[in-house]
This record gives C-alpha cells, structure tokens and sequence, in this order.
C-alpha cells in the first residue's frame, strides 16, 4: 500500500509542477487557460475559478493544460483571439513550452542540495581512512602487490584521507595508471596501480575492499545458512579450520570443495559455535552460497549548505550525462530497457523509498524530475522539445511552418518514435536469441 | 558479449528491416505486408547464401532472423493498426491498462500468497496464485475503462476479452523466461528507476497486439 500510496505521489508531484509551469507563463503572457489537469480522461473531481477548470482525471499517467488557441485547427471566438495561444509571439509561446521541463529541472535541482542537507545514508566506513581489507586475486590492486593492511596515502600527489575520496578517484580512472603511496609497516612505498574498466558501467575498478567484519547482517529464508541454524549478529570466525577476519573470505572459501558439506564456526556472544553447513549453487552467477548478507554500517551524513550546493549541482550533472550515455546505450543494444525499469519499478521503488526514508524518497523525486525534464526537452514532434523545435525553425523563417509540413513533421516524428519502440524491443529480442 | 562479425551484420538487418515494417504501415497500411514480409525473408536469405560460410550455423541464423523480425517487427506494427481505428488511442491504452493491472496484480498477489509453481522449470517466480490474480486485475482494469472512459464495449466482451488478453500476455511472459533461461540470462533486477514507461512492458504485448487489432477490426 505504501508501495501504491507513494508512487502516486511522486508521480503526482512531479506532473503537478510540471504544468505549473506552463500554467503560470501562460497566465503571465496572457494566454487564456481553460483547463488545468492531474491525469488524463475523464474527471473525478473539478473546481472551476474564472475562465480556468483545475481538475483530477482518471489515467494518472500525465496530465495536461489546455490554452485557448492550442490546436492548429481550433476556430476562436472573436473576444478570446486576445487570449489565444497560436496569437502570441514565438517568444511567448516558447517560453509557455518551456516552463514546463524547466519546473522539472528546477525542481531537482532544489531537492539534490536539500537531500545533502537533510543527510544521506552512507556506509561507515566512508569518511575512514583507507585501510585496505581485502585485495581480490588476480584484480588490478593484486597485480600492483597492494596487500590487505595497507594504508592509502596518496594518489598522483593527491592526499587521500578518506574512502570517499579513494574510491572516486578509482571510479574515475578506468585503464589509467595511477601513483599510489601506500603506508606499510611504518614505511612508505610507492605502487603502480592500473584500475581496470567495468564491464557493466565503464567505471574504474581495483578489486579493493574496505575492511567488512564477517558479521551476518541478514539470513535469508529457506537457504542453508538458516536450516543451519546460523542467526543475525553472528560473527563467523572459521570455515573448516580457515580463520576468517574478512566478509569477503567467507565467500571465497565457499566457492571450494564443488559444494561439500562446510564447518562453520561462529561467535555469539560470549559463545562459540559450529554449524555443518551446505552450500548451495547459484545457478545464475556460477557461485555456491549459503543465504548471508553482511552487517553495513550505514551512518547519515550531513552537508553545510554551501557544500550542498556544490556537491548536489555535480551529482545532478553527473545524473545527466548518464541519462544520456544510458539513451545512446538503449539504441545501440548496450543495455535492455527492462534494466531501466517502468512505471511499476518505480512504484516499487518508491515504495522501498519511503520505507527507508525521506532522504530516499527525496533522491528518488529528484533523479525521476530530471529524467523527465530530459526527457521532454528532447527534440522529438509530441513532446515538448518538439515544439520548441518548430518554434525554432518558425523563429528562424520568420513565418510559421505551413500547417501541411508541420503535419507531415508530426506523422514522420510518430513513426521514428515507434521505431525507437522496435530498435530497443528487438536488441532485447535479439539478446536473448543470440546466446 | 562478443559476437560474431557476421552475427552482428544480421542483426543490423534484422533490426532495420524490423524498423520498416511498422514504418511502412503507418505510411501505406495493413496490405504492405504482403509483399514486406516475402521481401524480409528474401534479404536474410540472400545475405546468409552470399556471406555466410559457416554451414553448420545456418540454421539458427535464419530462424533468429527471421523470427526476430517477425516477433518484433511485425507484431509491434500491429500498435499503429490499432492507432488508426476509430479512438485508437483509447484503445490503445485500454489495452496497455488491462496489461498493466495484469502485470501488477499478478506480482503483489504472486509474492505475498503464491505457492503452487506455474512453469518451475521455465520461471521459479511464477505462481498459479500470481497468474490468476494477473487475470482478475486485467477484468478490473477492463471493466473500470470501459465503464468511465471507452463506454464501447458491454460488460460481457470487456470481461472475455480481458480474459484473452491476460492469458496471451502471460504466455508471452513465459515465452520470453523460456528465452531467457535457455539463453541463460537471470531474471534482471533494476539498477535505476526509469522510464519505461510502455516501452519496457511492450513485450507482455507483443502476443496480444495482433489478437486485439484483429478483434477490433471484426468486432
């Protein structure tokens, strides 16, 4: 229900300031509006001020302001020719179109710096000091013989005092030789480290990971750690005789033996136990598991407004040159759109959202707000950035389109959008077919 | 993934010639088709008989592209049959309604009481409880739009065709876990909330489409 509940208001809020904004630059360049609606179709309720009808419609997948003069073949009353769309200047009614997508961007462009300011979840170990806990084999950090207990000290000349600023530095460096300082037994000894590129995002990548006590943080239900009896806030300390300090150990030692039968030995509070466990194998990633999630420090952590500025304009910035980078991806077949998610995983994760908090819920409006004030600005015939596209041209001719062309225009942008439709639903086809 | 160089070249024809079909019957209509169609099948062929060495791999190189074309291409075309008929829009939504309440009954009920196993050796997610609670939402849908939006229809056609449209949508559902479980991809979770929209529940629609045009147009 929260799931519904939430996802409604999102949705909500974000249609609502959207039209809002080509309400009021309607009303502010005198442009008579007679309708101003949360959804499509018809109403279930309407209040009625003036000239203009404020209503909630059915079909919460939109919703709409309807000007006088919208339709290129809407006959006008003489005294609303005043008052109609097609009558204002191209600045005018760009401006009207405009608004709208502005709102969107205006509205998470507020909300990212608020959501720093309230605070975000992160875990702890952040703003600790990076001391290597664990090096995968084989990874970029163990062919640079960066070993577990080391501490970072610097990159390229950079001071790192925090995982914060190591791992973005990591990410932001795939296939790009890094100088790394390291601190080890008291000395200081220079690495050469290469992260590698993920294959999923591009990202960089070390095989680093920050200490993670083999604490079980969640059992999952019908998996053989909890027929083995293990239980929340159990620290493992040995698989068949094997110390473990280290969440990933556990998993490594899991993956030995072809899933035979596995000692556990575990401390709950002051005593020590052992479990005979069975692994399972997951038949999707290749790997035996047991059913366990660590236990995450998550803390909150608090920006000053200035910070929060800075640092939510770049994560918008950011969020965009992915969006777009996700929008070439889509049409060349890189990524599948269900990975994207539509209307119901965002009504589930809105859900999850609110559940976990108003910070969450927060990011989730704002990420969603700048997608669809994106979105809309894009310059295809039905959306916004379709018509400023004509307003563009009409601006440059100094005349409109003739109405023929426009129709024309329109008909050829239907088409391509359908088929965007078959481009992306056939590389998801052919994904599936080419295996 | 790495793919073949000859593998990629066909699906870059299989994915323009899919391209065309709706295409070219937003522009000349349903009886393009007819000749479409032939001349699709004409151009894998001739491509796997002129660049094609590879003898033991043809087989599934003409059935993936000639099945792709016809899976995607031409069934999706099927949307602007259904766009050009009288309030075709509405129809339209009213179908992608019924598909949607289906999808969204079908998971809350399927998770929260599911127990009896639809297809375990197809899709462990799937339950006989999530099915039939999928069809119910998609008559909920059906009854609901057209009462307060489409007024077309009388109750007993809306019931039976949300009836057939939940059913084809699911088969689709578990046509496309059959794909993926031979394929070997796992049931993907999302990375960021999107945008959809319906683009990412058009595959529930595939089956559906030409069923639903075909009955508007004899309806």
């Amino acid at each position: 229900m929260t799931t519904l509940l939430s996802f409604f208001i999102v949705l909500g809020i974000l249609i609502f300031v959207h039209e809002l904004g080509h309400f009021i630059l309607a009303k502010k360049s005198g442009v008579g509006v007679l309708k101003f609606s949360l959804g499509f179709g018809p109403k279930i309720v309407g209040y009625k001020k003036d000239e203009t009808e404020y209503l909630i419609s059915m079909l919460p997948l939109g919703g709409y302001v309807k000007m006088i003069g919208e339709e290129t073949n809407e006959e006008i009353k003489n005294e609303d020719r005043e008052k109609s769309f097609a009558n204002k200047p191209v600045s005018s009614r760009a401006a009207i179109v405009f608004a709208g997508p502005l709102m969107n961007l205006a509205l998470a462009l507020i909300l990212f710096p608020v959501i720093y300011i309230i605070g975000i979840h992160v875990p702890a170990y952040i703003d600790k000091q990076p001391v290597i806990g664990y090096v995968f084999k084989d990874s970029p950090a163990h062919k640079a013989d960066i070993k577990q207990g080391d501490i970072i000290i610097s990159i390229d000349g950079k001071e790192v005092k925090t995982w914060e600023v190591f791992e973005s530095m990591i990410l932001s460096n795939p296939n790009n030789a890094l100088k790394v300082e390291i601190k080890r037994d008291g000395n200081i000894i220079g690495k050469e480290l290469l992260p590698s590129s993920s294959k999923h995002t591009g990202a960089g990548v070390s095989g680093i990971l920050p200490p993670m006590s083999p604490t079980v943080g969640d059992v999952k239900s019908g998996y053989p750690a909890e027929k083995g009896g293990l239980k929340i806030g159990d620290t493992i300390i040995s698989i068949d005789g094997i110390n473990t300090a280290h969440w990933a150990e556990i998993q490594e030692i899991l993956q030995s033996g072809g899933g035979k039968e596995k000692e556990v030995a575990i401390k709950r509070g002051d005593s020590v136990l052992t479990f005979t466990i069975k692994p399972r194998l997951n038949e999707d990633a290749g790997t035996y598991i047991i059913g366990i999630s660590p236990k995450q420090d998550i803390i909150t952590k608090r920006y000053g407004p200035v910070d929060a500025v800075v640092i939510g304009t770049k994560k918008m910035i950011d969020m965009t040159i992915f969006t777009f980078v996700i929008i070439k991806k889509l049409f060349v077949g890189e990524v599948s759109i269900k990975t994207l998610g539509g209307p119901l995983m965002i009504a589930q994760i809105a859900g999850q959202a609110a559940e976990s908090g108003l910070t969450a819920f927060l990011s989730l409006m704002a990420a969603l707000s700048l997608q669809l004030g994106i979105l809309n600005l894009l310059p295809i015939p039905v959306l916004d950035g379709g018509h400023l596209l004509f307003f563009g041209i009409e601006k440059l001719r100094g005349k409109p389109l003739n109405a023929k062309v426009m129709e024309i225009a329109q008909h050829v942008g239907i088409a391509l959008l359908i088929v965007l439709m078959v481009f992306v639903t056939y590389n998801d086809i052919w994904r599936l077919l080419d295996r | 993934m790495v793919m073949p160089a000859g593998d990629y070249r066909l699906k870059t024809i299989g994915a323009i010639l899919s391209a065309s079909l709706p295409f070219c019957m937003y522009f000349y209509g349903i009886t393009v088709f007819s000749w479409l169609i032939p001349f699709s099948v004409f151009i894998i062929l001739a491509y796997l008989l002129l660049y094609h060495n590879n003898i033991s791999a043809i087989t599934g190189l003409a059935g993936k592209g000639v099945f792709g074309i016809i899976y995607t291409g031409l069934f999706l075309s099927y949307i602007i049959g259904i766009k050009t008929t009288e309030q075709g829009g509405w129809w339209l939504l009213f179908l992608f309604s019924i598909i949607w309440s289906n999808d969204t009954f079908a998971y809350l009920i399927g998770k929260g009481f599911g127990n009896i196993k639809l297809a375990p050796q197809i899709s462990p997610n799937k339950t006989v409880e999530g099915a039939f609670a999928g069809i119910i939402g998609g008559i909920l849908a059906a009854i609901i739009f057209n009462t307060m939006v489409l007024k077309k229809l009388d109750l007993f056609s809306a019931v039976l065709l949300a009836i057939m449209i939940g059913i084809l949508s699911q088969l689709g559902d578990l046509f496309e876990s059959m794909l993926k479980r031979g394929a070997g991809v796992k049931d993907s979770g999302s990375i960021i909330p999107g945008h959809g929209g319906i683009l990412d529940r058009i595959d529930s629609a595939l089956i559906p489409l030409p069923f639903f045009y075909h009955f508007l147009m004899w309806s």
